[in-house]
């Protein structure tokens, strides 16, 4: 589904340029979740906006349901990520004047379907929102805007879900719903990379790779780490 | 919620929804469109309303000259017709000795002459009236008067009939100067004889301090046939009009001796020229100032039509101003909802449109509220200035009203920078945090 081949990405900095991912190869199947952890500034969120189609690689070619979404215009590129690629944040980033419900909708917006008013109810009611559905994001507990925002990124049913730390302001009870949606989206088929520091959130990956200095710190193929639902065998 | 019925939310619902959301900074931008717009009305309809109460009273002011002038002509024709005539033509052969000593003509000429020369091209004399007189012995009251015989003034038949200086004696009348009717005790509607006829004295006059008073006046044809003179008349008194007094009179003299070469023409009455002129005077330096007025009027519309362009400019590069700041500010606190609509797939002419939506219901409203605000001012001056309201001729034309309504959304684009940005902003940077 997703496949990182020797992805670069650096950016200007003052003491001259700053490799943020440095030669990275990946791949996530359908049906899996796979963590990426590592420390601050390690390069966890820009490898993951790269997957997203919304940071061009410097090197190396990213493809998604097997299709290299740079190749695109931006125009093209934009539907293609409205389609197949759903994004959950730690500051959730929903729309501050649309009300749950339109929050949910809008990911329909830029290649509007019919018939998702449905899928967007049946989503709201699936995260516990139904008294919420008319309110703003600002009236809204943590845990709630969060699970707008998961609801949103569910919407178009992608076959990517990308969540950067979507746990790390929640408390346990919402941090399990969350991480729950995850898997069972990934159970479901999709494709999940989860960059996160919650160890609760590792416990579910199938696989987990630790990223410093932009780099895997495993190299590929040695990485043997336990979860409670798959043995990871390499990245 | 309709468009959340049809599975998604439309662009301008979206924005909407986001003017809902920041009012302030909406209706701000609306106030500075209002404002621009209403500016611009404003001043359209002050500069329109002072210019329609200039015209009125420039109008008053050139009507009161026009009745001025009118009884002043009025009064000139008056002083003319009792001071006397300007010209008499008299027989070429009449010898002005004796005429100033006798005080009239002892030689004729022909009564066509008066004819010829009403109906010669001659521009410059209005009333041409003949006469024949003679002092004789009125043997009927034994005393010595001075007989003329008048007729009506012959028209001049190149020129607009005009109200003759000199009434005619009508058939059978006589009018007698005031020693004649004094020292015989005769009144109107009595009746005399006069070398044998019998007329009714139609008039009486005043004293005039002259040889009319000794005078008694007859119809001309009466005159004639008592002195035996059939058709015969000795002078010809030519009345000048007064708006043809700029005229020099040895022009005058050279016209009518072109036509009627036996004779002579006297000139007499310079004081009514003298006059004339001054009122000629009166009136070129009145339309005069009137003119320096319509200037000076018109002057002061320029000037103030050039401070109202420099103020509506000033006030529309403000308006411009505060609208980008307002779109510049509003575009920054949007910046993490952008990142997050491009990353769900928005384009960035959806962007784009969103963006430009609020501009265009800003510029929409504001210019909706500045041109009520103009026909609201329009209104209030109507009051004060008849007009009609919304034509061609009023104070607030159709064509400025729509110009106002249509510079709103233009002015609205202002914020058109900040909508570039906010629409090719990287939404990686954005949603990392930068």
């Amino acid at each position: 589904m997703l496949l990182l081949n020797e992805v670069s990405r650096t950016f200007a900095g003052p003491d001259g340029d700053v490799r943020a991912v440095d030669g990275i190869t990946l791949s996530v199947d359908a049906g899996e979740l796979v963590v990426v952890e590592g420390p601050s500034g390690s390069g966890k969120s820009t490898l993951l906006f790269v997957c997203g189609a919304l940071l061009k690689p410097t090197q190396g070619t990213v493809l998604v349901t097997g299709e290299d979404p740079y190749a695109l215009s931006p125009n093209d590129r934009s539907t293609f990520r409205a389609r197949n690629i759903g994004f959950i944040f730690q500051q959730f980033h929903l729309v501050p004047y649309l009300s749950v419900l339109s929050n949910v909708l809008a990911a329909n917006t830029p290649c509007p379907q019919p018939g998702y008013r449905e899928r967007a109810e049946e989503l709201i009611r699936h995260f516990h929102l139904e008294h919420r559905a008319n309110h703003l994001p600002s009236q809204l507990s943590i845990g709630e805007r969060q699970r707008t925002a998961l609801a949103r990124a569910l919407l178009n049913r992608p076959k990517l879900l990308l969540a950067d730390e979507p746990t790390g302001n929640l408390d346990h009870d919402n941090a399990v719903i969350v991480l729950d949606a995850l898997s069972d989206y990934a159970e479901n088929d999709g494709a999940v990379l989860l960059v996160t520091h919650d160890p609760s959130a590792s416990e579910r990956a199938h696989r987990k790779v630790r990223i410093r200095d932009g780099r895997f710190q495993q190299p590929p193929g040695l990485s043997e780490v336990q979860t409670g639902r798959r043995t990871e065998t390499s990245i | 919620m309709n468009d959340s019925k049809r599975g998604h939310m439309s662009l301008l619902r979206m924005a909407w929804n986001e003017i809902a959301y920041r009012k302030v900074n909406f209706v701000l931008g609306v106030l500075a469109v209002a404002i621009a717009c209403g500016t611009l009305l404003g001043f359209v309809v002050g500069l329109r309303a002072y210019d329609m109460r200039s015209r009125q009273a420039l109008a008053r002011k050139e009507q009161q000259l026009k009745g001025d002038l009118k009884r002043l002509r009025n009064e000139i024709r008056k002083a003319t017709l009792k001071l006397s005539f300007n010209l008499i033509i008299l027989p070429k052969d009449q010898s002005m000795r004796e005429w100033h000593e006798k005080g009239y003509g002892t030689t004729c000429m022909s009564e066509e002459y008066v004819h010829r020369l009403a109906d010669s091209k001659l521009l410059i004399v209005r009333h041409f009236l003949p006469i024949l007189q003679q002092k004789l012995e009125w043997p009927e009251m034994k005393r010595t008067v001075i007989l003329v015989g008048c007729r009506g003034e012959v028209s001049n038949i190149h020129k607009d009939p005009r109200m003759p200086l000199v009434q005619p004696v009508p058939d059978g009348k006589i009018v007698l100067g005031h020693e004649v009717h004094q020292s015989l005790h005769l009144e109107p509607g009595q009746e005399v004889r006069l070398l044998g006829r019998n007329y009714v004295v139609h008039k009486c006059h005043k004293e005039r301090g002259s040889r009319d008073d000794v005078t008694v006046w007859i119809p001309l044809s009466d005159a004639q046939e008592l002195l035996d003179k059939k058709d015969r008349i000795n002078a010809i008194l030519c009345l000048q009009c007064l708006c043809l007094g700029n005229v020099p009179m040895d022009k005058m003299r050279a016209e009518v001796r072109k036509r009627l070469p036996d004779t002579q023409v006297i000139e007499f009455g310079t004081k009514i020229l003298a006059r004339a002129e001054a009122r000629l005077k009166v009136k070129s330096e009145s339309l005069a100032a009137l003119d320096r007025e319509q200037q000076h009027q018109r002057q002061l519309a320029g000037e103030r039509e050039t401070f109202a362009a420099v103020l509506v400019s000033v006030v529309l590069v403000m308006s411009a101003t505060c609208i980008g700041l307002l779109s510049f500010l509003n575009a920054r606190s949007r910046r993490p909802e952008v990142g997050i609509l491009r990353a769900v797939g928005f384009r960035m002419r959806q962007i784009t449109h969103l963006f430009l939506s609020r501009c265009i219901l800003t510029g929409l409203l504001g210019g909706l509220l500045g041109c009520l605000a103009g026909i609201v001012v329009g209104l209030l001056f109507t009051e004060s200035v008849p007009a009609t309201f919304l034509t061609d001729t009023s104070l607030l034309s159709w064509q400025w009203l729509l110009g106002a309504f249509l510079l709103a959304p233009v002015l609205a684009l202002a914020g058109w920078p900040a909508v570039v940005a906010a629409s090719i902003q990287d939404p990686a940077h954005t949603l990392r945090g930068g």
